[in-house]
């Protein structure tokens, strides 16, 4: 009786702070302190900066784990549209968090033969060096047009996570050549199933095509790519759901490590942003894991896809209103750019 | 443990190999993270970058940070100033010539971090480095045993998977600027 007291009130406890946090009137709260001259006017509460990160990755972390997304997916439209960091370091750091998550979770999915490094490898490699050329393109361009970009494909992200339907084992008559070659199948024990269940994939062609986009979109808007690997892995490929669960959260571990060394090699990491962020996710994560049981993840996955949407529709402005300053103020904006950081020798012009 | 060809319901070899790796440098990197953010902020060693400064930096695009830090941070007399004020010598020449100097990189972009690990900002950059470099070690470790078992294909796909991460982690794809 007790017990179940306090499991209703850590389920509302769970519901309450996720509705709260993933409130639009929240972000808009936070945008308002984001736009405020604090840090400018008083560079001495520079402190406040990791506590504030800490703070919000960690209800981040909860989140990412109740809703059934990756920590990177939520981190980089929520800093980048409501938050005063510039969009190259919440790329940066975006990876960095969904590498991390990648890391803690990949060592055991691999023991316990949930991830398969031989379905792995080959995705891996098509999605890792896509990374690198999307971190490229993506460092490349204008921030408004990525901020633009990166709107589109989170309100594309909501649409995959309403419309994607999961298999639990999808029926694969039989492995296509490639796969039959590369002996791409696996057996894993189900304890909810209480058997042994036998897999193997088919569409690699097709599917390892799909990983060329997945790999740059990952690279280019440091978004992580669990949204994409899992029903790639299992709609199309025919992975049973748990393996392709497991193989995409191990698979990030090498995307985004391909395409966060671009970013790290380009100055996009800044230690006061990385730290706190990535504690303040792990940490929400461990307790989102608690929380699960006891939580109503229907509710939140719906208003993770709300604030998402909500997110997605702030880039886009934000990239549009970009865009329109560029395009009205073009003197303007190279002057104040100028003013930002003392200008090296004249004629000198950096990369 | 399953060493052979066979699927089991057990982790291969190499599997459980790379896991071990990973994790080992996953804890590595995440306790060095801990210690080095706790010099950092808490002032036990001194910063590149004053704490104070940077929430005026990170607004701006990566390449004015960098600029910024090349230019008012770098203590006169390090190696990277040196570069920083040759670069600029060298652009001021060609602009008297009455040319548009060439573009050029940041000196402080790729490995050059590394010469700057005795500041508490910096040596942050360490255990990223271990977090996003572990990869590369679990891909190497297993290698061999994937060619012990004739597993040529997956090899060189692992072999040539190395090679795409250390190109990446080199700092040798260079990015044009926006």
């Amino acid at each position: 009786m007790q017990m179940n007291i306090k499991e209703k009130a850590a389920g509302v406890l769970a519901t309450l702070v996720c509705t709260i946090m993933l409130s639009p009137l929240w972000a808009l709260a936070e945008e308002a302190v984001a736009m405020s001259p604090v840090p400018v006017a008083n560079p001495e509460d520079w402190w406040k900066w990791p506590l504030i990160l800490l703070g919000v990755t960690f209800v981040m972390g909860i989140i990412a784990v109740l809703g059934g997304v990756g920590g990177g997916v939520l981190y980089v439209p929520i800093m980048s549209g409501f938050f005063p960091f510039h969009i190259d370091f919440v790329r940066g750091t975006g990876l960095l968090v969904a590498l991390c998550g990648a890391l803690a979770a990949g060592p055991g999915l691999l023991k316990a033969n949930l991830a398969s490094l031989r379905l792995a490898l080959p995705v891996a490699l098509i999605a890792s060096t896509m990374a690198i050329v999307g971190a490229m393109v993506g460092l490349a361009m204008p921030p408004h047009i990525v901020q633009l970009s990166l709107g589109g494909t989170i309100l594309a992200i909501v649409a995959i996570m309403l419309s994607a339907k999961k298999s639990a084992i999808p029926d694969v008559p039989a492995a296509d050549a490639l796969s039959s070659a590369l002996r791409i199948c696996g057996v894993y024990h189900d304890y909810a199933m209480k058997q042994d269940i036998n897999w193997k994939i088919h569409r690699t062609i097709p599917g390892l095509m799909l990983f060329v986009i997945i790999g740059f979109m990952a690279g280019m808007f440091g978004l992580g790519a669990g949204w994409a690997n899992v029903p790639v892995l299992n709609l199309l490929m025919g992975a049973p759901l748990k393996i392709s669960v497991a193989t995409s959260k191990f698979l990030l571990s090498i995307t985004d490590t391909s395409a966060a060394w671009i970013y790290f090699n380009q100055g996009c990491i800044i230690p006061m942003m990385v730290v706190p962020s990535l504690i303040g996710i792990m940490l929400g994560s461990f307790v989102g894991v608690r929380l699960l049981k006891v939580a109503k993840p229907g509710f939140i996955r719906w208003m993770v896809i709300f604030v998402l949407l909500f997110s997605g529709g702030k880039a886009i402005q934000k990239g549009y209103s970009e865009y329109q300053k560029v395009n009205d103020h073009k003197p303007a904006v190279t002057q104040q750019v100028d003013h930002a950081a003392p200008a090296p020798a004249a004629g000198m012009v950096h990369q | 443990m399953a060493t052979t060809n066979v699927p089991t319901k057990e982790a291969s070899h190499e599997q459980i190999q790379y896991a071990k790796i990973l994790e080992k440098g996953m804890f590595t990197g995440l306790l060095l993270m801990c210690i080095t953010f706790v010099l950092y902020v808490f002032g036990l060693m001194q910063p590149l970058i004053p704490l104070h400064d940077i929430p005026t930096l990170w607004s701006t695009k990566s390449g004015v940070y960098l600029t910024t830090v090349e230019n008012n941070y770098i203590p006169e007399g390090h190696s990277l100033k040196v570069k920083v004020q040759a670069q600029q010598e060298a652009a001021v020449s060609v602009a008297q010539q009455g040319h548009e100097a060439k573009a050029g990189q940041h000196v402080l972009s790729g490995w050059s971090w590394a010469t700057l690990l005795g500041y508490s900002d910096f040596l942050n950059f360490l255990p990223v480095a271990i977090l996003a470099g572990i990869t590369i070690l679990c891909y190497g470790v297993i290698i061999p045993g994937l060619f012990a078992r004739g597993d040529k294909a997956m090899g060189i796909m692992a072999i040539v998977e190395i090679g795409i991460l250390v190109l990446a982690a080199s700092g040798i794809l260079r990015v044009g600027g926006h």
